[in-house]
Formats: structure tokens, C-alpha cells, sequence
């Protein structure tokens, strides 16, 4: 491993083992990893967003004649005037446009992809071979439907049908929990990858191996 | 007049541009203007908000600040401060240091050796919080708590390979209960959310929507 | 007062769970196992939508990843990487999250793809950088992608690129791959891309969004791959080895754990509630 490598390696290391000490208890070492990690990406999000926004749609495009975009760029300084409490109410402008922008490109979309399409998936369902499979499907989405509504007592069979609605979300949220541990698990097993092979086998011992991030 | 500057005329605004953006889904693709007009607006929503992410940062370094200049507060959280101030400079520095930003060697370097080990480990504390939580509260008191252990015992199970090494029918099983029981569970969570999204967008065209400007005081 | 062995059963300290934990993680890290992983029907579908699209077509990348979740990405957008080089495609990619593109710099430095597919940046693919608002930055980049953009990643004009002159709008695109760590992400995706254009997405995601996703499989969403599982089922299709096949036998024993504690615990909340009876009934 060259010089580099063998640090890169220690750094990963020292960062790793600060912030997972904190299954033993909380220290002054995973604060210290904790602060300096808030601090590395703040920065990055700010020059991330600074070239990627305010730069190449904002800057470059004025310079180079596309005028109207002095309108978002002045609207985004706006947003600053929070914090002079006499013009904080200049904010509200480019946060009603970036509000009716977001949810504008979604109103009309959201019907066609979220809702049509849906049920139309589960109908087409029965054209397949697994019919029991689509009527599971399909008792399960009117089911679950069926729970959400609040705006009449859950009595009678709407009740029932919210009673079994509520089991299919209790078991799909069984299968969420266990996928979301099985992530974390790959996470933390990555990590101890990296230690193992890059650190202990490559650092310390001297064994020739790429480092996994390089 | 000062209350419709302060507030009507973004909540118009906001009605406005969402009904705008309705109709340009509807129009013909022979609308060139119509179409235009909407790119043209999502370009500036983009802008705005790399302004406010950086808004977001001004918060963030103005708390640090007032934390290290004028709180009371202990040594290690003034110590936590500093540290952050320095990490937040030393990036910013490298990161600028060079026309590539970010794509330079020497940012990717500190990048991928410092941040990224602190926030895979962060994320990785996460599995052990689940442990502890799942051992202290995975109990199977009713129906519903023994359908959440059934699926999550069998697709845990279907995701690692020594389930369907050892019961070889687990993984067909699993696939087939991911994409009938939870896809029914989950059609139906989408399709509330589209009705429920369809429902704000509804408010916001009409004006009812006011929560966002809520947050500035006038 | 003496506590019953069904008490002490459902007290043992957080810091032991945690080191059994680890030291199961850690056997076959050192020694691995080498379990054969099946490969299930949307991995199949994602290799089989890539193979299957017309020479020459053009692929956007909505790069979305969190370098913090490494792990998960780094096996799926290798093996996506070198798929789509070793194949005669071009692709487009840009940043819906900061560290999107900074991975995809990562792991083409890693892959070299000049001198191992022959494939040129600018002409055969080509990076942007971040783009901020994400459902908004899909808009836009839809609508008309030149007006999002006016240089790469590198900080280097983009009218200069062949690539970027063959694309307008949505209507280049012939697929669209999302990568992404968000688990309402395909919502968003479909919204922008198939609700509005009709084009197909692809989804690279962690393996905690796979049970919500899978709802957009097949039609809407013709594959995806869902943490190193997916990535290590599609080296194994696409036949490039890669990162994935390790880290996912590498985490084949850490669930025993936490499998057993959990009948501890339920052992132990059954007895003592056996126990509460027993005692409430006898006078």
C-alpha cells in the first residue's frame, strides 16, 4: 500500500472506531467525530449547492445573457431576509413559488401514477397465473383503503374490513422492519470489511490490498 | 394593504402557479408556451431552492456561533463547536480551492477517508438501536404484533442467503409474499397517499394551504 | 426482591447484545462462507430491460445515493456501470442528492472505462453535478435539460460534449434508472417520468425500500435492485464480479443475534406473564 493509502486507511479507522464507540457509552471522542462529520458535510452541501444551483443556473446563464433569470436569483436572496425580523415577511415570496412549484409538478401527475396506474396493476394481476396471489393483492389494497377512512365509525364491515386491512400493514410492516435491519446490518458489515481488509490486513500487517473506497 | 403584500399575495401566488402547472399537464403538446413557461419554472424552483439550502447552512453556523460566543454551555459542547467550525472551513477550502470543486483529488480524498467513514458508522449504530428496540418491545401480545413478527421473521430470513440455502423454499416463498400480501398493503398506502396528495393540492389551489407561510413571523 | 429467571431473561444489558453482534458479523468476514444467492424476478427484469434496449439509446441517471450508506451502493452501481459500458449505450447521469455524482466519479475512477470498454466521456456518457429541489429538479430536467446545466461535474462546459447535443428533453431518454435512498422515491419517479412521458425507470435503492418499490413491479418499474443483495444477484447475471458477493455472505450470520434475542425475549415476557398469574391466583 502506498504512503496514502496506508493513511486513508488509519483515518477511516479512527473516524469508524470514534463514532461506534458509542455502544460502549457517549464520549467526548464521538462527539468530537459526530461535530466534525456535521461540519464536513455542511460544507459540502453548500458548495454542492452553490455550483450545481446558484452557479450553473443562476450566475452563468445571467452572464451569458439569459436575463430573466435574475427574477429566481433576486427571489433566492430574498429567502435571506428572514433574519431581519422587519423584512422577514420579503421570505414568504420565493417560498410560495418553490411551494407552488413543488406541488404543482406533482397535482396533476399524481393521479395517473399513484392512483390509476395502481389499481390498474392490481386488476391486470389476474391476468397472470397466480390467481390466488392477485386476490390476496387485491383484498389487501381494499382492505388497507378500507382503514383509512375516517370520516365514518369503523363499525359494522367496514370495521371488519379495517380489522383485516390493519393485519396486511402490520405484516408488510414486518417485512419493512426486517429489510430496514437487514440494511443497517449491511452497513455496519461493510464497515467491518473495510476495517478488516484495508486496515488490519493492509495498514498493520502490510498484506497487499486495494483500498475499497479508492 | 400591508396584509395583502405580507400575506395574500404569496398565497395567491402559490394558487396561481399551481393552477398553472394543472393546466400545462392537460395541454396539448402544441402549447409550446404553456410548455415553456413550466420549464422555465421549475428551473427557478431549482434555483431557489439551492438558496435555501444554503439558508439552512446560515442556521446551522449561526447556532454553532451563538453556541461558542455567547451561551452558557459546557466546555465540550463549546469544544464540539470549534471542532465543527474547523471541519466546516478545512472542506470548504479544499472544495473551492480548485475549478473541478468537489470532482478534485484532493476534496474526493478527505472526503471518502473522513466523511464517509463517519456517516456509514452513524447509519450503522442504527442496526444495534434496532436490536435493542426489537429485543425490549418485539413482543407477541396480539394478532397484529404476531402478523409484524411473521414478516419479518420470513423475509429476514429471504434477504440474507443462509435462509434459502438452508430451506431452499424460502426464497421463492418470500418473493411470492413480498409481491402479494405486502404489494396489497402497500397499493393501498400509495393509493391513500395519492388521494391524500391530490387533497392538498386541491387546498393549495383554492388558498387553503397556508401552513408554509406560517413559520415567518410578521 | 429476587427476580425470576424470566425477568433476568428480558434485562440483559444493550452493550452485550451489542458485542455478540459483532463477533457473529465478524466470523465470516474472515472466513467466509460462500453461500449461492438465488436471484430473484426484479434483478432479472433490470438485466433483462438493459440488454434488451436498442443500440444507441440514450439512459438518464437520477444519481441519488448517500455516500454514508456506501455499502449498499457501491456493488449495484458497479455492476449498472459496467453493464451499461460493456453494452453499445449512452447515459446521461445528474445529481438529485450531493453525493450522487461525487459516487459515480468514485467508482468510474475505479472502472477506467476508456481503457477497459473503449468508451469516451462526453461522447459515450457524461456526468453532471447537483441539482437541488429533487421531484422540482426532475421536472426541470425533463421539461428541457439544457436549461438545468450549463457545465459537467468537472467544472468544464457542457456544449462542448457530442452526447449533450443528442439530448433535448425527456423524449431522448429510452429508460431511466433512479438511484435513490428515499423509500417514497418511486413515487416521485413515476410522477415525473411515467405519469408524464412514459418512460420506464429502473431503481437502485437500499435494501429497506425493497418492500415498498416492489409495488411499481413489474409495469411501472421493470427491475430493481435493492442494496448489495441486488448488486451481488446482478454481478452475477451480468457476469462482472464485484463487491457485492463478499458483502452480502459477509452478512449472512449477524441476524442470529438478534433472531435469539428475540425469542429470549418473548421466552421471557411469556413466563413472567405465566408467573403474574400464577401468583394473582393462588391467595
Amino acid at each position: 500500500m502506498t504512503p496514502g493509502e496506508i493513511w486513508a486507511a488509519w483515518l477511516f479507522a479512527l473516524f469508524s472506531i470514534a463514532i461506534l464507540s458509542y455502544l460502549w457509552k457517549i464520549t467526548i471522542v464521538y462527539r468530537l467525530a459526530e461535530a466534525f462529520s456535521v461540519g464536513s458535510l455542511t460544507a459540502h452541501v453548500v458548495i454542492t449547492s452553490y455550483t450545481g444551483s446558484i452557479e450553473n443556473i443562476g450566475i452563468i446563464p445571467i452572464i451569458s445573457g439569459q436575463y430573466v433569470r435574475i427574477i429566481p436569483f433576486v427571489l433566492g436572496l430574498l429567502v435571506f431576509a428572514r433574519f431581519i425580523r422587519k423584512y422577514g415577511w420579503l421570505s414568504r415570496y420565493p417560498t410560495a413559488i418553490l411551494t407552488g412549484v413543488g406541488i404543482g409538478v406533482m397535482f396533476g401527475a399524481t393521479f395517473r401514477a399513484q392512483i390509476i396506474a395502481q389499481i390498474g396493476n392490481t386488476v391486470s394481476a389476474f391476468h397472470e397465473l397466480d390467481i390466488v396471489g392477485a386476490i390476496l393483492t387485491l383484498v389487501g389494497m381494499v382492505t388497507v383503503l378500507s382503514y383509512f377512512i375516517y370520516t365514518h365509525e369503523q363499525k359494522g364491515p367496514l370495521g371488519i374490513s379495517a380489522k383485516i386491512g390493519r393485519l396486511f400493514a402490520m405484516f408488510s410492516f414486518g417485512l419493512n422492519f426486517s429489510a430496514e435491519i437487514v440494511y443497517y446490518l449491511t452497513v455496519m458489515v461493510g464497515i467491518l470489511i473495510i476495517l478488516y481488509d484495508t486496515w488490519i490486513k493492509g495498514a498493520i500487517l502490510g498484506q497487499k490490498r486495494r483500498l475499497s473506497l479508492s | 394593504m400591508s396584509r395583502e403584500i405580507k400575506r395574500r399575495i404569496p398565497i395567491g401566488l402559490i394558487s396561481v402557479i399551481t393552477a398553472f402547472f394543472l393546466i400545462e399537464y392537460f395541454a396539448a403538446p402544441s402549447f409550446t408556451v404553456i410548455h415553456s413557461v413550466k420549464g422555465e419554472l421549475t428551473v427557478w424552483g431549482a434555483l431557489i431552492a439551492g438558496f435555501m439550502l444554503i439558508f439552512g447552512v446560515f442556521i446551522l453556523l449561526r447556532h454553532h456561533f451563538l453556541q461558542l460566543a455567547v451561551r452558557h454551555a459546557g466546555w465540550q459542547d463549546k469544544v464540539c463547536s470549534i471542532v465543527f467550525f474547523a471541519a466546516f472551513l478545512a472542506f470548504l477550502a479544499v472544495g473551492f480551492s480548485t475549478p473541478a470543486r468537489v470532482a478534485g483529488a484532493n476534496y474526493r480524498w478527505i472526503y471518502q477517508n473522513m466523511y464517509t467513514p463517519t456517516g456509514s458508522a452513524i447509519l450503522a449504530l442504527c442496526f444495534f438501536w434496532c436490536v435493542y428496540g426489537g429485543y425490549r418491545t418485539f413482543t407477541i401480545k396480539s394478532w397484529e404484533s404476531a402478523a409484524i413478527g411473521l414478516g419479518a421473521v420470513i423475509y429476514m430470513l429471504r434477504l440474507l442467503p443462509i435462509g434459502p440455502y438452508y430451506i431452499p423454499q424460502l426464497a421463492p416463498f418470500g418473493d411470492w409474499v413480498l409481491s402479494t400480501i405486502n404489494v396489497g398493503a402497500t397499493r393501498g398506502g400509495t393509493i391513500a397517499v395519492g388521494i391524500a396528495a391530490l387533497i392538498l393540492g386541491f387546498r393549495t389551489l383554492i388558498g387553503k394551504e397556508t401552513s408554509v407561510l406560517e413559520a415567518t413571523k410578521e | 426482591m429476587s427476580r425470576s429467571i424470566f425477568e433476568k431473561l428480558r434485562s440483559i444489558p444493550d452493550q452485550y447484545l451489542a458485542l455478540i453482534s459483532i463477533l457473529f458479523m465478524l466470523i465470516p468476514v474472515i472466513y467466509p462462507l460462500g453461500l449461492p444467492l438465488p436471484i430473484s424476478a426484479p434483478t432479472r427484469g433490470y438485466y433483462q430491460t438493459i440488454e434488451n434496449l436498442p443500440s444507441g439509446s440514450i439512459v438518464v441517471i437520477d444519481n441519488g445515493p448517500s455516500i454514508a450508506q456506501w455499502s449498499q451502493f457501491e456493488s449495484p452501481e458497479l455492476a449498472t456501470y459496467k453493464l451499461l459500458l460493456s453494452r453499445p449505450l449512452k447515459w446521461l447521469s445528474w445529481g438529485t442528492t450531493t453525493d450522487g455524482p461525487v459516487m459515480n466519479d468514485i467508482l468510474l475512477k475505479r472502472i477506467d472505462p476508456e481503457k477497459t470498454f473503449g468508451k469516451v466521456y462526453g461522447t459515450d456518457y457524461l456526468i453532471l453535478g447537483y441539482i437541488p429541489g429533487y421531484e422540482t429538479a426532475i421536472a426541470a430536467v425533463a421539461r428541457d435539460t439544457h436549461a438545468v446545466a450549463t457545465n459537467d461535474y468537472y467544472g468544464n462546459s457542457v456544449t462542448q460534449y457530442p452526447l449533450w447535443n443528442e439530448i433535448t428533453n425527456a423524449k431522448s431518454f429510452a429508460l431511466v434508472i433512479s438511484i435513490n435512498t428515499g423509500c417514497t422515491n418511486m413515487d416521485v419517479e413515476s410522477r415525473q417520468w411515467y405519469a408524464i412521458y412514459g418512460l420506464k425507470i429502473l431503481e437502485i435503492n437500499s435494501a429497506s425500500c425493497s418492500a415498498v418499490s416492489i409495488n411499481y413491479f413489474p409495469n411501472i418499474m421493470p427491475g430493481g435492485l435493492w442494496g448489495s443483495k441486488g448488486g451481488a444477484e446482478l454481478e452475477i447475471l451480468s457476469h462482472f464480479p464485484g463487491p457485492g458477493l463478499r458483502l452480502n455472505d459477509a452478512a449472512n450470520l449477524g441476524l442470529i443475534p438478534f433472531l435469539v434475542s428475540l425469542a429470549v425475549a418473548n421466552i421471557g415476557y411469556l413466563g413472567t406473564r405465566y408467573l403474574r398469574k400464577e401468583k394473582k391466583a393462588t391467595p
